[in-house]
């Protein structure tokens, strides 16, 4: 279903428009060509700056929440891996999973009590730095992708602050 | 140009080819439509779909755990340190199975009790509620038969403590004992059927529940608050999909890079192989979203008048139980209702639950 558009019709000698969207995108492009060119006042267009403003509102009431929430999440974690953290070490009071200073100081009197214990971690050196090495992969990954996924809400958040996708604007 | 204007051609004929077979667009469409409401309950939403998430980093590091292991008495806990020593970062999969378990139970207790304080349970809400409650039994029971698993002295020592607390009840009791048991005592018969539990007969139930919880969360929609104005919400609402997913999505992703980063630096360790004639060793505790009830069970005596306190005990917990469950039918008063009364029993209940795992830590 090709619709009118305002910009130039970019297309390809044999007729495939150069910018078709892939079929997994959000927004139609196609959509987007005809509201962008319509002009702001117009019908179904952005009426006011007042609705811009709301919109924008919204999105920093909305971070505020997602902020919220994850130190909300984050407090839960913190608390269950302390309890856990505790409880674990309650259970193994020769050994915990993790291997403080003092643990090290005295292994002997540990390898007496529990020979059979088996502390996990890293092997060897290189597994140890391919650890640390995928920990900095995943963390930079994740702030790229949450930087991402914030334009993102601000765009899909704009569409539906002019009500892009509802049935009475087709 | 023209490659790649040919191969534009292709993905947009094979994505007209999978949308004639699959409808992608239509389910787009539907899930556009759908939408979520934005108030100052929203933030609870997101626990939902978290437990989805940790629940499917259990299947996915589950099932490579289950490459390894092998559930007998004599490779059990050989099998495990094999994973820990030998397989390579079988460690690492093995920390994130445990430490996504204790996100997972941490979660489904939090997403239970921000209901429960909301009061979003309320008519016509009682079956999302139940389903909910029985989803927290089971991650507990998950949590409960993967502790034996490792097949150490302290799982062991635990799970015949854990396993021994039915017998308290009465009437139905001693066989439900032996029923967890498959015998008299804890043997290897327990640990097969522990395994057998933990990764068969729990997911398909867990899976069935979870179908079931979301396909109501869907038909009845999100609660909204009480006393909300049902037209100011709904301008309010946003579209589930994108909006709302990409709003989920961050939050999947930070807890995610968390629970890789604990799963790290905090792997959890492994006993020597249990022997099933020493004695349990001393200070053994469960894991900690059991200390409160196993505090509880502490702090009764031996008899109360010519009852055993073991018996009085968990029969007050099977009532708290009972009770938590038909919760929906208990308050059924209109949902504009504020029922303070319920939400300071709540309160009351998490003050409770974290000073006798504090208690329990302490003592």
């Amino acid at each position: 279903m090709m619709k009118k558009s305002g910009l130039p019709n970019l297309r390809e000698p044999d007729g495939s428009c150069l910018g078709s969207p892939p079929p997994f995108l959000a927004v139609d492009l196609a959509d987007i060509d005809v509201r962008e060119s319509t002009p702001l006042n117009a019908p179904g267009g952005v009426s006011s700056r007042g609705a811009k403003r709301r919109g924008d509102l919204r999105l920093s009431d909305n971070i505020k929440k997602l902020i919220a929430a994850a130190l909300v999440i984050a407090a839960v974690i913190l608390w269950a891996a302390l309890l856990g953290g505790q409880s674990a070490e309650a259970m193994v009071p020769a050994l915990g999973a993790n291997q403080t200073a003092d643990q090290q100081e005295e292994p002997k009197v540990q390898a007496e009590a529990q020979p059979e214990k088996i502390v996990a971690g890293p092997q060897n050196i290189k597994e140890k730095t391919a650890t640390y090495v995928f920990l900095g992969w995943m963390w930079i990954s994740i702030g790229v992708l949450v930087y991402v996924l914030r334009l993102k809400i601000k765009e899909v958040d704009r569409l539906h602050a002019i009500k892009f996708f509802s049935p009475d604007r087709k | 140009m023209k490659p790649i204007g040919s191969l534009k051609r292709i993905m947009a004929g094979l994505a007209a080819w999978m949308e004639e077979r699959l409808g992608i667009e239509a389910a787009r469409d539907f899930l556009r439509h759908k939408t979520v409401p934005q108030n100052r309950h929203t933030i609870w939403s997101y626990t939902g779909s978290l437990l989805l998430l940790f629940f499917s980093i259990q299947v996915v590091t589950g099932i490579i755990l289950a490459f390894y292991y092998r559930p007998t008495l004599e490779e059990a806990n050989k099998s495990i340190a094999r994973i820990m020593t030998e397989v390579p970062l079988g460690w690492v999969i093995r920390s994130v199975h445990f430490w996504s378990a204790t996100f997972m139970i941490a979660i489904v207790f939090v997403h239970l009790l921000s209901i429960w304080i909301i009061k979003s349970y309320r008519k016509p809400r009682e079956l999302t509620w139940m389903s909910g409650v029985f989803l927290l039994v089971f991650t507990l029971a998950f949590g409960f038969t993967g502790y034996l698993l490792p097949w150490d002295d302290l799982s062991l020592a635990a799970t015949k403590v854990g396993t021994d607390i039915p017998r308290s009840i009465p009437v139905v009791g001693a066989w439900m004992t032996k029923f967890l048991r498959g015998g008299e005592d804890v043997s290897g018969d327990t640990l097969t059927r522990f395994f057998s539990f933990h990764v068969s007969i729990l997911p398909l139930l867990v899976l069935a529940l979870i179908a079931f919880h979301v396909y109501l969360i869907q038909k009845l929609g999100m609660s909204l608050p009480v006393g909300a104005d049902e037209k100011e919400e709904a301008k309010r609402a946003i579209p589930f999909w994108p909006n709302f997913v990409f709003r989920e999505m961050i939050v999947w992703l930070i807890l995610f890079g968390v629970l890789v980063t604990i799963a790290v630096f905090w792997p959890p360790s492994l006993g020597k192989s249990a022997d099933l004639m020493a004695p349990a060793p001393e200070g053994i505790k469960p894991e900690w979203y059991f200390l409160f009830l196993f505090q509880t069970l502490k702090i009764f005596p031996a008899k109360i008048l010519f009852i055993s306190g073991d018996t009085v005990a968990v029969s007050l917990i099977l009532l708290g139980g009972i009770l938590f469950f038909f919760l929906p039918l208990l308050d059924n008063r209109p949902a504009g209702r504020k029922g303070k009364v319920i939400t300071w029993i709540a309160f009351a209940f998490i003050l409770y639950a974290v000073a006798m795992s504090v208690w329990s830590l302490l003592g």
